[in-house]
């Protein structure tokens, strides 16, 4: 409960009698009678948790209903999640729940692909013959690693996709969050052998560097926390290319950056913490890999220079870096801005560098590596349950990626999608199961959605028909919602939750049945015993000592697993890093590799090198005469995510059309008001839309949200690649904004 | 009697629209009507509209069938079966915060919580068509002894809520410190004060 609603309580006097509110209050004096409200029964409450972003905060929410109906959604209190509370695509769920479009049973089409799709309905026992036949017959014909698996929008089936896929023979499973959290995951595993995404204050920290988020609209629930920190004192610099409510409600100086200049910005942060000697001696000299080679690269980027790169005022780089060095300082990215851009994975580490150079690292009021977590999130999965430990090590060899992606392939348990126009070019994937996909959440999406019409076959299971990726599929199958699921559960700390899940809509299932459904279909019984769900959960959670029944009988859901030990900071030290349980770090050298040498022994730079944006004002300047504007996609918009959410009007309402945001001075110069038309272009495509003038964008700046399936920016995104990570320049390449006259 | 008020410390709005959509779904307004109005200024800062309540309300006197008046803890309630939907009280507000409901819901067919809502006669959640609709503090929630959902819902805590009347209420000690209404020139004596 926060303190607004105790205040309020408090404060309340009661206002007194109900005969009060039958008079004051119009609609009372017409309630229903109590055979009307019996017909429902009475409201009853239920538990689940949220669907609506990104699966990892999952905040928790008490459903009520009346006899089958949900009613209404309430943030759930006794929420272990530090201020849980939902957020406007929480409550619009709602809506979805029950949407007339919902898919209902399978579908399996009945044109060949390449044709205007037709599709009849089929029971789930023809679904699963056709897709286990299917499997089966590619795998004896060309390989078990010719089907690819992956999972899309929810992350909740990951652990039960990888034991199916890994189960079935092939090491080609693959997620979203390969445009996404692997490559800060990755920058993260190179330099200290872990992965993070910083931490957020605690009561040590002085220093807060916020470095491209904006939590108001990416996690809202860690909100009061920061603000708390605000109010303690934590000084607080915001890195980011817009002015975003972050930088409003937080900033004690904000760095308005070039997009994908971040690696130059930190390292001319180092320049100065180095060239005066503001770093952590003791650490650096203990624990540090390439301290020497770093020292002389950053001497490449003075202040004045950096300030010509990125565009942040050099006085503000020597404040943020002395600042930085003047700790406890924390750090907090997170999955997606700094490695959306070709250099991206080096620029995120050498972000990360800062936090080792400064002794930051897993020190209280820095960036701290929690305790592990009762269960793994679901994103990863547990590695035994998921076949990652047995089975994968085996099969890995006929990964896809693996000459492309060495560096990644070799670290992330998963293969790097983006590629996929090529794997199926290079029939090294011939079938595809899909959970929760968008074939339009690739640069150049028109070759993702050939690459699926071009498999021998496909399938899919989402709540809605999507037609973008829907229609270069052979079956699709109807998820349940997380109204309607059990699996998979929430883990904050050491706490586990369950949900209390209602009957699904139509013929419904949830994914983590259908993974099991299908295993058991092709043959695997065993390793899906038999298809039943509580027995594959409690398998899930077996290490922790505790079965499904004991949680969902516990009160609220929720057992806590004690940790055997008080969680300790630098474990680096105590040897609780490493799996030989050395002191150290899990890197070759055992030591923070700023220097790394796995990417040595690929070929690529050791160092944290900074290069520009393949395209960019610097780097392409007669481009940039044309297309002047860096064209940032992705960044998040509070009530959707991603693509999801465009279905539901409450949502809608709040953004009826795509527009494109542009500073009123950029706007002012080529005669665009707010709301006219214009077109966004540059050599790869352009699309109409609306203008949005606003302050949050710099100058010199376009932010476009991605996720529309008509006016798509990611037809305007080129696939130049980068070359460790694989990533797409998201958030830089080049365009020019027009006004369309009509 | 209580008076209740709402502070808006708009330095706090992120412009989430999470208060938006949730009194869509506890409120279950029509399409295009919405209770409360977070809208994006030039500067990047955030507008947040919603019914003042005014202790003077010209929408009140406006109506020919007195289908809206001021309860006795100063919130302005309507009537929908006396509304006649004439739009009078819609012009008169200075603050736009009155609509009229559409003739139809968002699809075609009722959801099965909106008919269960009419069904068990929620009158919070029922909007006759043509007839004005308008914020009414979640009255249907404060009688509960819970918070109208805006304010419980604001992952900043933007919204505060109380009784102006409690000297020690959280809203009075924010009114004496110099939270002010919008348009005080009128004479309406709104009671959401914003900072």
């Amino acid at each position: 409960m926060d303190q607004t609603r105790r205040q309020f309580l408090k404060e309340m006097a009661l206002i007194g009698s109900s005969a009060f509110f039958l008079e004051n209050f119009p609609g009372l004096l017409r309630s229903a009678t109590s055979e009307e409200i019996s017909e429902f029964g009475k409201e009853k409450s239920g538990y689940t948790y949220c669907d609506g972003c990104n699966h990892v905060p999952k905040c928790g929410i008490v459903y009520y209903y009346r006899g089958p109906v949900i009613t209404r959604l309430e943030s759930r209190t006794d929420f272990n999640y530090p201020n849980n509370i939902l957020c406007s695509k929480g409550y619009a769920q709602l809506q979805e729940q029950y949407h007339p479009n919902r898919l209902r049973y399978p579908l399996k089409r009945t044109t060949p692909k390449g044709q205007p799709p037709k599709w009849i309905r089929i029971s789930w026992d023809e679904a699963l013959k056709t897709i286990s036949q299917k499997l089966n017959e590619i795998k004896e014909k060309y390989g078990a690693h010719t089907v690819c698996f992956y999972c899309g929008d929810p992350k909740e089936m990951r652990p039960i996709v990888q034991r199916l896929a890994f189960s079935f023979g092939s090491p080609n499973y693959g997620t979203e969050s390969s445009t996404c959290f692997r490559s800060v995951s990755l920058a993260g595993l190179l330099l200290f052998g872990e992965t993070t995404t910083g931490s957020p204050p605690s009561k040590q920290t002085k220093n807060c560097f916020i470095w491209g988020v904006n939590p108001p609209y990416s996690g809202p629930y860690a909100m009061k926390g920061l603000l708390k920190a605000k109010a303690s004192g934590v000084r607080f610099f915001v890195i980011d290319p817009r002015k975003t409510p972050t930088v409003q409600l937080l900033a004690d100086r904000h760095l308005g950056l070039r997009p994908g200049t971040d690696g130059a910005l930190a390292l001319g942060m180092m320049n100065v913490i180095i060239g005066e000697e503001l770093y952590d001696k003791e650490f650096v000299s203990k624990w540090v890999h390439g301290f020497e080679d770093l020292k002389e690269y950053v001497k490449e980027f003075p202040p004045d220079k950096v300030e010509k790169i990125t565009g942040v005022p050099q006085d503000k780089i020597i404040e943020a870096a002395r600042a930085f060095a003047d700790g406890p300082s924390t750090l907090m990215v997170s999955a997606a801005p700094v490695v959306h851009h070709t250099n991206g994975n080096q620029n995120m580490r050498a972000v990360l560098s800062l936090v080792a150079i400064t002794g930051n690292f897993d020190r209280p009021g820095g960036v701290m590596i929690p305790p592990p977590p009762a269960i793994p999130p679901d994103f990863l999965g547990e590695a035994d349950f998921c076949r990652r430990t047995d089975i994968l090590p085996k099969i890995s060899k006929l990964r896809v990626d693996l000459e492309e992606y060495p560096a990644w392939a070799e670290l992330i348990p998963e293969i790097q999608m983006n590629h996929l126009p090529e794997y199926v070019d290079q029939n090294k994937i011939r079938a595809i199961v899909i959970f929760g996909g968008n074939a339009k959440m690739w640069p150049q999406p028109k070759l993702y959605q050939e690459a699926l019409r071009k498999m021998e076959f496909g399938v899919a299971a989402d709540y809605f028909y999507r037609p973008w990726t829907h229609d270069y599929i052979d079956i699709l199958l109807p998820a349940a919602t997380c109204f309607e699921r059990h699996a998979s559960l929430a883990c904050f700390g050491r706490n586990i939750y369950m949900r209390q899940p209602i009957k699904p809509l139509g013929e419904a299932k949830e994914d983590w049945q259908i993974a099991a459904d299908i295993g058991v279909a092709l043959g695997l019984r065993q390793e899906f015993f038999e298809g039943n769900l509580e027995s594959l959960l409690n398998e899930y959670i077996k290490k922790t000592g505790f079965t499904i029944e004991q949680i969902r009988k516990a009160p609220g859901c929720m057992i806590n697993v004690p940790l055997s030990e008080p969680p300790k900071a630098k474990k680096y030290e105590l040897g609780l890093m490493r799996r030989d349980k050395k002191p150290g770090f899990n890197t070759p050298t055992g030591k923070v590799e700023i220097y790394s040498t796995i990417l040595k022994k690929y070929g690529y730079d050791p160092l944290p090198t900074y290069k520009e944006p393949i395209e960019s004002p610097l780097s392409s300047p007669e481009m940039a005469k044309q297309y002047p504007f860096v064209l940032i996609t992705g960044a998040r918009i509070p009530f959707y995510t991603h693509s999801k959410w465009r279905e539901i009007p409450w949502v809608n309402e709040l953004q009826p059309e795509p527009t494109v945001n542009l500073n009123p001075s950029d706007a002012k110069k080529r005669g665009i008001n707010e709301g006219d038309y214009v077109i966004i272009k540059n050599p790869y495509g352009q699309i109409k839309v609306r203008a949005h003038l606003t302050e949050m964008v710099l100058p010199g700046i376009v932010d476009m949200f991605h996720g529309w399936p008509k006016q798509d920016v990611n037809t305007m995104v080129p696939r130049y690649l980068d070359h460790i990570s694989g990533y797409p320049p998201f958030k830089s390449t080049l365009c020019e904004v027009v006004k369309v006259s009509s | 009697m209580s008076k209740y008020a709402m502070v808006i410390k708009t330095n706090l709005c992120t412009g989430c629209q999470t208060c938006s959509v949730a009194c869509k779904m506890e409120n279950l307004t029509l399409p295009g009507c919405s209770r409360t109005i977070v809208r994006e200024q030039l500067d990047a800062k955030w507008e947040v509209k919603t019914c003042m309540q005014c202790d003077n309300p010209p929408c009140v006197s406006i109506c020919p069938t007195k289908a809206t008046w001021k309860n006795d803890i100063g919130i302005i309630v309507i009537d929908q079966d006396k509304c006649i939907g004439c739009g009078k009280c819609v012009s008169a507000c200075p603050y736009q915060a009155r609509h009229i409901n559409p003739k139809s819901g968002y699809f075609k067919k009722r959801l099965p919580f909106e008919e269960v809502s009419l069904k068990i006669k929620e009158n919070h959640r029922i909007h006759k068509p043509t007839k004005v609709d308008k914020c009414d503090f979640c009255l249907h929630r404060i009688s509960n002894n819970k918070l109208p959902m805006c304010v419980e819902a604001c992952p900043t805590g933007a919204r505060i809520f109380g009784d102006m009347e409690n000297s020690q209420s959280e809203v009075s000690k924010l009114i004496t410190k110099g939270a002010t209404p919008l348009k005080p020139e009128l004479g309406t004596k709104p009671k959401v004060f914003y900072i």
